[in-house]
Order: C-alpha cells, then structure tokens, then sequence
C-alpha cells in the first residue's frame, strides 16, 4: 500500500536526473581477486587459454562482479526518516560481457520514492536504476537498487 | 566444466552448494570491491556489527555472487545469464551454517537460438530461514 | 492444499505468477508430491472480480482466494470473505480489531485463522507472550509456515499447545518454488471456499511439509 501521508522528507529535484558516477577499469588481477573472494573457479574468468577457447575469445568477470563494484558518491535522495538504512533488494539485467581490460562507466538515477505502512511499521523506499557501459559505449548491465529507511 | 543443454531441464530440478562465509572471504570481497572501484582501501572489517543487527553480516552484494556463481557453474560456459534478483528479507550472518540453492521454475524455448531456464534463488541458514531469495533467467543452448 | 501465498499480480514484495505456481505444482506432482491445490491471501486486500479458474482447470489445480489482513494481534488468514465482511473493515488497514474481525468472519460464511503464529510482532504467540493479550475467539493458527524459522514454527506450537488451538500449514510462499513447501492434510479434497471453511470449522486436518506428501512409488 502506497502511504502519500507518511511523514517523510527528501530531496524531490533529484529524481530522474542522471549522473555520471565514474568509471572502473576491470584488470585479470581484479578479477582473479574477486573470483577468490566469492569462490569462483570457472576457467573463463581465471585461465588465459581455456578462455580463449571459450566462446568470448578471452578471459571476462563474472557477472556478479559488477554488483560488487563501488561507485561513489551515487545520486542521494536525501531521505529524512528514521534511524537506520538498508537494502531492500536489487536485480540485474546483463547485456555484453565485461572482457579484462574494459573500463566500465556507471551512471546512475534515483527513480523514486516512496512509503508504505504495514507489518512492522513504516518504511519509506528509496530505488536507483544504474547503468553500466563499457568502453565501446555498449551496455554491459542494468541495475534496479532499492534501499528502505525505517525506524529500528 | 559440463555444458547444461536446454532439453536437459526441467522445473523441479535442484542445485545446491555449502557456503562458508569465513571472515577472510569477506574482508577479501569487501577489499577487491573497492580496489576495482579505484576507491582506496579501508578498515571496514568483517566482523563489525553493524547497529540493529545482533552479529557480523554478509554483504548483500556478496550474497548474490554466490547465488550468481551457483547458476553459471550449472549452466555451463555456452550459457549466459541474462538477470538475477534479490530480494533481501532478513540478515545473512556470516557465521550461520549457509548453502545457497537454485529450482528450476520454468522452461522456454526460443524462437531462435537456445531456450530460457527460470530459477527461484535462495541463501538458505540451518534455521530453515531464507534470509534472500530472488528469480535468475540463463539462456541455455540446444544440444548439437 | 497450501492456505496462505502470495503473488507478483497483488502482493508487491512477491515475485511468483499464479501460472508460474500453476507449472510448479504440476513438476512437483510428476515428482511424487502430493499438492492438490493453494490458497491466494494477497497482503490486506480482496479483489471479488479477480478470476483464475480458467488457469487452474488447465492445469489441474484448485486455486481459491482468501486474504492477509493486520489486527492488533498479528496477520490473520480469512477464508470466505463475503461483501458483508469487506464492507464491514477496511482491509488496507494495519490494525484492524481481531475479537471482531474472527466473529464477523464466521458469522457471515467465512473463516480466519492466526497466520505465521510464532513469527515476531505479526504472529499471535508474541501478542499473547510479550502482550499478555488473551486470545479470545480464536481457534485455529497456522502453526506450520514455510516463511518461518524452525523455532518460529516451534514457538507455535507450543501456543496451540498452550491454548488448545487446531493447526493448519501454509508456504506464505512470495517465490515460484516456495509453493506448497508447506500444506494442510484435509480428510477430503477441497475444491470450494465454501469447502474450505467448513472443514476448517469442522476440524479434522494437520499441518504437513511437502516431503511427507511424496509418494514412495513416485520417480
């Protein structure tokens, strides 16, 4: 149920203004990094020559890695309500691969937000869209974040 | 690594994998994801407890690379992950005894090219809780 | 039959198609499940011109509707709802009256029943335990819920214990794959709403988990 009456503040002139939010470079040794941290093994992420049999030709980052990345400062809302933050959730749409070697630039919204009441209280939802392209200016993802601010 | 093929699947298959979510693994996932970012490192251990929750937790984030590297292992490496959702329903503490799960729900064959698999995707802890759960969609080949 | 789910057509935070349900419950069937069918108690709201029967003869599935409503005591199931029942309480409220939302229920041909009993602050064991709140009125809680921990569960137990409650089960499924992880066993099949609340009334039934459905024959 949307609660229009819920008392909350943020900043309304944000929504739907796109930022650049920067750009990563995604180097062999980042991923062979992060493949360890999470506990990947696939061939097509960490050897050169089973990659290059692969059907990208070269070695490319797990999918996940891009949800993995920091990109700050992301567009604030500014919400004023509550005393604690979280996310909510997140789903990603994947497009091409990201090869190493690719710089991948986010920008990113707030779409918008909103209250509800119900359960345990009100809870007003704060949700982003990014997009990530690479180098070539060809979307490798799209991604829908939401973050709730709730009173704990 | 095996290739999964299209006409291999059907709803109701399960795939499963323990997780350990050992400090290190975490420090080392917070740490690589700044480092990508070209963010420089700091101290945000893993065993921090952050306010409003009783002990360390995953980040989400982490959660859903171990969802995500449960599905592509399974589909193998003609297989491509178009989507996957989480939604983030209760902590997942670090220290719980995690596996993470994938259901095939649905399958569709293309028009052209491979058919798409619908998974239902869970961290699941020894309560029986799924503190995240979400949808993932592969597209699979057909077999030669 | 499973008495308490949700789906992506009403409930926001649910990911699940009622036809995606639907194929779910056919795979589980060619497995050896047994899951005759499901209940939809979308959160605080009923929709009378909402209709599946088409999708649920094809697929060979009962599908009926109910609804989740928010009382002062925590969730609660209502089975029947009746345009008496919907004009008498607004649904999209988070604390309704419990005493007269389970007495206005059952007078007019419907049926509500405690939903996810031992889960904190929404189920009725945190009411009656941390509240000292009496549970007047109240004769049947969903004591097994497929979105409760194993010692959520527990703690509903030992309030339908306490208290004499009958129990039934119920997924509170908001995923494909969560339907029907938890059920009720009734003595006959359900295929009606009225059917339901009368053997809900009636009180021969045990809550169940899907893997004491299967059958040992099955593949």
């Amino acid at each position: 149920m949307d609660d229009a009456d819920a008392e909350f503040e943020y900043d309304r002139d944000i929504l739907g203004v796109e930022f650049e939010v920067g750009q990563a470079t995604i180097t062999k040794e980042h991923i062979a990094r992060y493949c360890a941290a999470v506990g990947e093994t696939n061939p097509l992420y960490l050897d050169d020559a089973a990659a290059a049999e692969g059907p990208y030709g070269a070695i490319i980052a797990p999918p996940s890695m891009l949800s993995g990345l920091l990109m700050e400062p992301r567009p604030d809302p500014d919400v004023r309500f509550g005393n604690t933050s979280y996310a909510a959730g997140t789903k990603f749409e994947y497009y091409e691969p990201v090869r190493a070697g690719d710089t991948i630039h986010v920008s990113a919204l707030v779409k918008e937000v909103y209250a509800k009441t119900g359960r345990s209280g009100t809870m007003v939802f704060a949700v982003y869209q990014s997009r990530y392209r690479n180098q070539r200016d060809e979307p490798v993802a799209f991604e829908e974040f939401a973050r709730v601010f709730r009173q704990a | 690594m095996d290739q999964r093929y299209f006409e291999d699947v059907e709803p109701g298959d399960e795939i499963e994998t323990p997780w350990d979510a050992t400090p290190e693994a975490v420090a080392e996932f917070m740490a690589t994801r700044r480092l990508a970012s070209g963010l420089p490192e700091i101290e945000d251990g893993p065993e921090r407890v952050r306010p409003g929750f009783e002990r360390p937790i995953v980040p989400g984030s982490m959660s859903l690379a171990v969802l995500s590297r449960l599905v592509t292992d399974w589909m193998g490496s003609r297989g491509r992950l178009r989507s996957i959702s989480a939604s983030y329903r209760r902590p997942v503490y670090r220290d719980d005894q995690l596996r993470a799960l994938a259901l095939v729900t649905d399958t569709e064959k293309q028009a052209e090219g491979g058919g798409l698999v619908k998974l239902d995707v869970y961290i699941e802890n020894e309560r029986g809780e799924r503190p995240l759960q979400g949808v993932a969609v592969v597209e699979l080949p057909l077999r030669p | 039959m499973d008495l308490h789910s949700h789906s992506a057509d009403a409930s926001d935070d649910a990911g699940g198609t009622v036809e995606g349900y639907l194929k779910w419950i056919v795979a589980r069937r060619k497995r050896g499940f047994r899951i005759h069918g499901f209940v939809l108690t979308e959160h605080r709201e009923f929709d009378p011109t909402v209709d599946y029967s088409a999708l649920a003869e094809q697929y060979g599935v009962t599908v009926l509707r109910g609804a989740e409503l928010e009382t002062d005591i925590g969730h609660v199931l209502v089975y029947g709802v009746s345009p008496e029942l919907a004009k008498r309480f607004d649904f999209s409220s988070v604390a309704l009256p419990h005493r007269e939302l389970f007495e206005v229920a059952r007078d007019t041909g419907g049926f509500a029943v405690g939903a996810h009993a031992g889960r904190p602050r929404i189920g009725l064991a945190h009411h009656v335990h941390e509240r000292g709140l009496t549970p007047d009125g109240i004769e049947v809680i969903e004591q097994l819920n497929g979105g409760s921990s194993s010692e959520e569960n527990g703690r509903a137990l030992e309030l339908a214990e306490e208290y004499g409650f009958r129990c039934v089960g119920g997924s509170d499924a908001h995923f494909v794959s969560a339907i029907g992880r938890c059920l009720t066993a009734f003595r006959r099949p359900i295929t009606s709403i009225q059917a339901l609340v009368e053997e809900l009334a009636g009180g021969d039934y045990f809550p169940v988990t899907v893997e004491q459905t299967q059958r040992v024959d099955a593949g």
